[in-house]
């Protein structure tokens, strides 16, 4: 048990490699689950515990999952998790779960948990497996919330759901709406890149 | 969008509302993965498109079938997302390998999109709809169709600009994906002028 | 062969135990789903119809076996522990389909209010009779003695002009709650 490696395996997750910005993975959900502070830091959450879960699940797994069908076995892992976080939505946070809507199901489909099993999980031990997942959402959730903080306050004129700025704000609705989401996000990510000196 | 009786102008409406008013792509947001990755050339653009259009007509109403036939009557609706993922993902198995032994120039051309289609979120995306939208069978092949339709429209107007930005002078740290989501932003910018043409 | 038998069970193996445990789950938030979704749909109603109550009848829901298929999810209202009504919902035929409405009963089967929970009634037409206070408030007192229907068909109820249909509706409502409220009461611990 390394813990230098399992920092570096954590804190990838966080700036080097973070998705959407540098591993442009699980795009559907940073643009349509930002309206709102609320709705952005709860997908995150959710992924992020889904992508946990699977990780772990999916690493403990690997010497028995044959190659064959690793894909299938994958899927079903991380589906199971998907469910259990979409029920555990429905029962204790309600009205997060009617504004996610269909995009919590759909976190099954989401390259992340999938792209992390198989370029990941599969191949390295429980423990560090456990910081690479905890790191990718974490940073993963950070970038929703921040693109939905932005979103949030210029477009709707609100912080979680309290209005914040000054009465005669008008805000900028556009960016509530489904093109105000790619050019917010592509104008972030061109940001992210130049103080990041430039993509790998 | 319940309704009992279907007249040949709800279907035209129908397409219209897939494919332009509520674009799968661009304002309902599903299937941007492959879209940012596979539009930067017009032959990958369109392998993409017929293989998308092909799977998700096909599979829309093979999971309307699984809904009602399997998880409602067995009241396991709550296995939903599992039960689609699953028969999406065997589908397209099914048809790879299909394909590898019918037409290995097909496969050539196709196939490798296939395994990428599987996680593709429009598609399971559109069988969700279909189910929230309470289709029935006929309107679900057709939502599907409109909706695959759509998808490949944004990617083909978007693949045609990006093969302009090899002539574009633009700063390095907005190439590549950044300026793909500024583009496809104003791009649906654009299908917004089609808002109120249906619902 | 093996190879393959073995892939089978594997994958076997996977799906029994991602069913066991989602079926685990299912079971375990079944109960707190249901009042969140109820919550949405009725709590308006249920807060409308009784007079000031300290507890969550929508909580404490009860389920309410009536003949062979029907259930009916009674909702309890309790001031300092103590029952002061029961509200649960009925349904009459109105214009453009089912009304729903919420009916609350003290113990002692004294209507507390009424309120409309869904309709389909033409807005603006049928809805002067679904949405006046007004008239709804008509209902507050009656007893079981009494006879809930419209002055037209002898009862002491007045309809709201030209939404007759819908004031008929509800009166009908109300009134298939007002026979039920014996059998409900019966299964209820006060």
């Amino acid at each position: 048990m390394d813990g230098g490696r399992f920092i570096k395996e954590f804190t990838k997750g966080l700036w080097s490699d973070i998705p959407p910005f540098r591993f442009v993975l699980g795009l559907c959900p940073t643009l349509a689950c930002t309206t709102t502070v609320r709705d952005g830091f709860g997908m995150g959450m959710c992924l992020t515990f889904v992508l946990v879960c699977s990780n772990i699940l999916i690493s403990l797994l690997r010497k028995v999952i044959p190659d064959q069908v690793r894909i299938a076995c994958f899927i079903v892992v991380v589906a199971t998790f998907v469910i259990i976080v979409e029920l555990t939505t429905q029962a204790f946070f309600y009205p997060l779960y009617m504004a996610l809507g269909i995009f919590i199901p759909l976190i099954v489909v989401n390259c992340i948990p999938l792209g992390r099993a198989e370029a990941f999980a599969k191949k390295n031990p429980v423990f560090y497996s456990l910081a690479d997942g905890l790191g990718m959402g974490i940073g993963y959730t950070m970038s929703l919330t921040s693109l939905a903080i932005f979103r949030e306050i210029f477009g709707k004129g609100t912080f979680l759901y309290h209005h914040i700025m000054w009465s005669g704000f008008e805000p900028f609705s556009f960016l509530q709406k489904p093109p105000g989401a790619f050019v917010c996000l592509g104008l972030m990510l061109g940001l992210m890149n130049l103080i990041g000196g430039g993509k790998k | 969008m319940e309704q009992e009786v279907w007249s040949f102008s709800d279907y035209l409406l129908l397409i219209v509302s897939g494919v332009l008013v509520n674009n799968i792509l661009l304002i309902r947001f599903l299937g941007n993965c492959p879209f940012l990755g596979v539009s930067k050339r017009m032959d990958t653009a369109v392998g993409m498109t017929f293989g998308v259009i092909f799977v998700l007509t096909c599979v829309g109403p093979i999971t309307w079938f699984v809904e009602h036939y399997l998880l409602v009557p067995f009241d396991i609706v709550y296995l939903e997302t599992l039960a689609f993922i699953l028969t999406i993902a065997v589908f397209v198995q099914l048809v790879e390998f299909v394909i590898k032994k019918m037409s290995p120039a097909l496969y050539r051309g196709l196939g490798i999109y296939l395994p990428l289609i599987t996680t593709n979120c429009c598609i399971l995306g559109t069988c969700f709809y279909n189910i929230r939208f309470k289709f029935g069978f006929i309107p679900t092949i057709i939502f599907s169709f409109a909706s695959a339709l759509g998808f490949g429209l944004a990617l083909i107007i978007m693949a045609g600009i990006r093969e302009r930005f090899h002539y574009a002078r633009i700063p390095k740290c907005f190439q590549d994906t950044s300026i793909g989501l500024i583009t496809a932003g104003l791009i649906g910018l654009s299908f917004y002028a089609f808002a109120g043409l249906a619902k | 062969m093996r190879e393959i038998l073995k892939l089978i069970v594997v994958l076997t193996a996977f799906c029994t135990v991602s069913a066991f445990s989602l079926a685990f789950v299912k079971e375990a938030t079944k109960d707190r789903i249901e009042y969140q979704k109820l919550k949405m749909l009725v709590a308006p109603a249920v807060k409308a119809v009784f007079p000031s109550y300290d507890n969550d009848p929508i909580m404490e829901r009860i389920k309410v076996k009536l003949g062979k298929k029907e259930i009916v999810t009674v909702f309890p209202a309790k001031r300092g522990g103590k029952l002061i009504g029961i509200g649960y919902e009925t349904m009459g035929s109105g214009h453009g389909g089912p009304v729903e409405v919420m009916l609350a009963l003290s113990p002692e089967g004294k209507i507390l209010g009424v309120k409309v929970v869904k309709h389909a009634e033409t807005p603006g037409i049928g809805t002067k009779a679904t949405d006046s206070e007004e008239f709804l408030s008509q209902f507050k007192g009656k007893g079981l003695g009494s006879k809930i229907a419209l002055t037209a068909a002898g009862g002491e109820i007045e309809a709201v002009s030209g939404a007759t249909e819908s004031s008929t509706a509800i009166t009908e409502a109300v009134s298939k709650g007002m026979e039920l409220f014996l059998k409900v009461k019966d299964q209820i611990k006060g």
